[in-house]
């Protein structure tokens, strides 16, 4: 099915090959709940310039998957190889991972609700010289200026996300959607390399849905941004998706194109259970 | 507060919130001078105040009534004040300034930490505690006041410091709990450390505490420049309010930069979602550690103010309830903002001493009080009435939590310009001109720049 190497740490020379295929490569990912096996050696591999997605049945290790490749969660044996570009990322607390340029949304759409909109894209950027107590009182006029740079970005990027019309409303006022936009805005101001979004339209009407979609296919387009994403709704997915994963009982069962999925056999088990004639 | 029915039967005479704090004034001024009737002035000013902080004005931002609800508060404090010199509640009033300071600089260390950043510290106590055993144990041994100060503030610094960083990884609730402890644990020690006790070579070894605390700038204030220059009913305990005002405004100052910067930004995120702001690669534990010396270093500057007030420290002026009362002040003045914790601390502080006054056994309601009390009970003994001061406080307390959540002075949005324009308003009307502006803005500052 997937091709899994042996080696836990290949030569440097293999590392760098992959990573100009593979801008993330997790392999042999376990991650156990008590008894419960939510990851059973789930690989999943992120193939630059494709929309790569991630479903499976609720319960299937999805969201876990995404907890346990950035950080939040360990790993439960110690096969798990997750390569993200040139590093190895397997040992990273989350705020590492999201430095090298892998940063997710929640899929429980998690903004600061008492902040302005623009506050909220603001507090995401890497390297901001106000956030060091020192420079906060010595360097004002250094990070005014990059304030305004930041700011004028900001502006930029809730445009693209048509959202700039509610810059200064607080995020709790915001709609569902718009609140999505939001967190994926936020993320964009972090300048990543790849995206991890947990069910982005979940919840959405099917126009915004579609939009939101257009949106992500653009940033791949344009900017070179890769995205993994869960999602639960098959219109988009099957739309939009150049590389599907299917994720049932924390193994991944099947992995192809949108048309190879929706002709598998086991995919269609594993979304309504197993059929008669098989059992 | 802005949905009261009050609002609705205010509307036909609506009185623009500048006139409306000016004509507070003048009624004050006018009563006092023309009439000499204080109390009548200070009630009539009262009823003014409170008309100015139910009004709910659009016309103007949440910052321009934020500041002109402290306006009013400040200078009608202070008017009080000059109005009151010469009557017996001058008195209370000195007292009540110098305990306005010590509750301030309480409150903003409490902004800091909960306001800004969402740690839920019950251990401000402990903070102050530090600061106050330090200046006073310092200054004692003969460090000058200074020094002495400038250590206090910079040991309850550390000190808070090394509390976040072994406790701070617990949850709001735990962290909460584990505070109130370490806040005891340090009144106990101080019941205990004989190095503590009264001064060396003195025969008070049997009392806890520590002794004949020097106060600042004393040696100045006795030579009588400033008794010349302009008071002549300046005392020192006048005087001491005013270096701690002077405190305070440097404390403001400080918090007030931390809070229109990236960082306060940041902080604030860390409040609405930890997680979150994690993901954005901020190391959010180092942040809550500096956060928490930050609010040490001005509880610790309670701390000498509370050494200089009572000139002596012991363990029975740290008992947990000044935590409480400090969150009193902090909850009326309006979590999130600074300069409410000026106007908490006004508030509480005169509502918790305002007992005091009727403290009275002649006056009328100490008279209806007892004959009740003795209605119910015959063989009760006449009670005090410094008592009902916590009931007060608490209910005081409720109400807000209950009523007006964020506070007398709510929280303003943090709202960065962009060349000296201003971001356009929620629910203002020219909002999409100056989106246009913006626009224009943003292209001019892009050529050439990859922006996403």
């Amino acid at each position: 099915m997937v091709p899994v190497s042996k080696e836990r740490n290949g030569s440097q020379k293999e590392i760098v090959k992959m990573a100009e295929k593979y801008e993330l490569k997790a392999e042999n990912v376990y991650k156990y709940f008590g008894g419960l096996k939510a990851l059973d050696g789930a690989t999943v591999l992120v193939e630059k310039g494709k929309l790569t997605s991630l479903i499976g049945p609720n319960g299937s290790g999805k969201s876990t998957f995404f907890n346990v490749i950035t950080g939040y969660l360990d790993y439960d044996e110690d096969d798990a190889n997750v390569q993200f570009q040139v590093h190895d990322i397997g040992n990273d607390e989350p705020a590492e991972i999201a430095n090298k340029g892998m940063v997710r949304t929640f899929q429980h759409t998690r903004n600061f609700p008492k902040m302005t909109v623009l506050e909220n894209m603001l507090v995401s950027p890497k390297d901001q010289a106000g956030e060091s107590i020192l420079w906060v009182f010595l360097g004002k006029p250094l990070w005014k200026r990059q304030e305004a740079k930041f700011v004028v970005k900001a502006m930029t990027i809730l445009k693209f996300l048509e959202i700039d019309h509610v810059v200064d409303h607080l995020a709790e006022e915001l709609s569902g959607g718009q609140q999505k936009l939001l967190a994926i805005g936020r993320l964009l101001m972090t300048q990543p390399s790849l995206l991890l979004l947990d069910e982005p339209v979940a919840g959405v009407n099917p126009t915004l849905a579609n939009k939101i979609f257009d949106r992500i296919i653009q940033l791949k387009d344009t900017k070179g941004i890769d995205v993994l994403l869960i999602e639960h709704n098959m219109d988009v997915i099957m739309a939009f998706s150049d590389e599907i994963f299917v994720l049932a009982d924390g193994k991944v069962i099947a992995q192809g194109t949108p048309e190879e999925i929706q002709a598998n056999r086991k995919v269609l088990d594993a979304y309504l259970g197993e059929s008669p004639d098989e059992a | 507060m802005s949905k009261l029915s009050i609002n609705k039967i205010l509307d036909p005479i609506r009185i623009d919130y500048k006139i409306a704090s000016s004509i507070s004034f003048a009624i004050m001024i006018l009563f006092t001078f023309a009439i000499k009737n204080t109390l009548l002035a200070i009630i009539l000013n009262a009823i003014a105040l409170v008309y100015i902080y139910i009004q709910n004005d659009q016309n103007y931002t949440e910052k321009t009534v934020n500041n002109i609800k402290l306006l009013a508060t400040v200078t009608n404090f202070l008017l009080a004040f000059i109005i009151l010199k010469d009557t017996p509640y001058s008195l209370f009033m000195v007292e009540a300034l110098l305990f306005i300071v010590f509750y301030t600089l309480l409150a903003l260390s409490l902004n800091v930490g909960n306001g800004l950043t969402g740690i839920v510290n019950f251990g401000v106590v402990a903070q102050v505690t530090v600061g106050a055993v330090v200046t006073g144990l310092l200054s004692v041994r003969g460090m000058p006041i200074f020094f002495a100060f400038i250590w206090g503030i910079l040991g309850a610094a550390i000190f808070s410091g090394l509390i976040a960083m072994t406790t701070l990884r617990l949850k709001d609730d735990y962290f909460a709990i584990v505070s109130i402890t370490i806040g005891e644990i340090f009144r106990q020690f101080l019941n205990t450390e004989p190095s503590l006790r009264a001064r060396p070579g003195s025969n008070k070894l049997t009392t806890p505490g520590i002794l004949d605390i020097p106060q600042p700038l004393a040696g100045f204030y006795n030579s009588t420049l400033i008794n010349i220059a302009f008071f002549d009913w300046m005392n020192y305990r006048l005087f001491l309010g005013f270096i701690g005002a002077f405190i305070v405004l440097i404390a403001l100052l400080i918090v007030n930069v931390i809070y229109y910067s990236p960082y306060g930004r940041l902080l604030k995120s860390i409040r609405e979602d930890e997680l979150v702001t994690n993901v954005y690669g901020k190391e959010v534990f180092k942040y809550k550690v500096i956060i928490m010396m930050i609010s040490g270093l001005i509880a610790g500057a309670g701390g000498a103010m509370l050494a200089w007030i009572f000139l002596v420290i012991t363990p029975e002026n740290f008992l947990p309830l000044t935590t409480f009362f400090a969150w009193t002040a902090f909850i009326i003045g309006g979590r999130g903002n600074n300069k409410g914790m000026i106007v908490g601390s006004i508030i509480f502080v005169l509502l918790q001493r305002a007992s005091r006054l009727l403290d009275n056994a002649d006056s009328l309601f100490m008279r209806g009080l007892n004959s009740f009390v003795k209605f119910a009970n015959p063989e009760a003994p006449s009670v005090s009435i410094s008592y009902l001061q916590l009931i007060v406080v608490g209910a005081v307390l409720i109400l807000f939590l209950r009523f007006s959540p964020r506070g007398m002075l709510p929280e303003e949005a943090y709202r960065p310009e962009i060349r000296g324009k201003k971001l356009p308003r929620a629910g203002s009307q020219a909002k999409s001109v100056q989106t246009e502006e913006l626009d224009n803005n943003a292209q001019t500052n892009n050529k050439g720049d990859n922006n996403l």
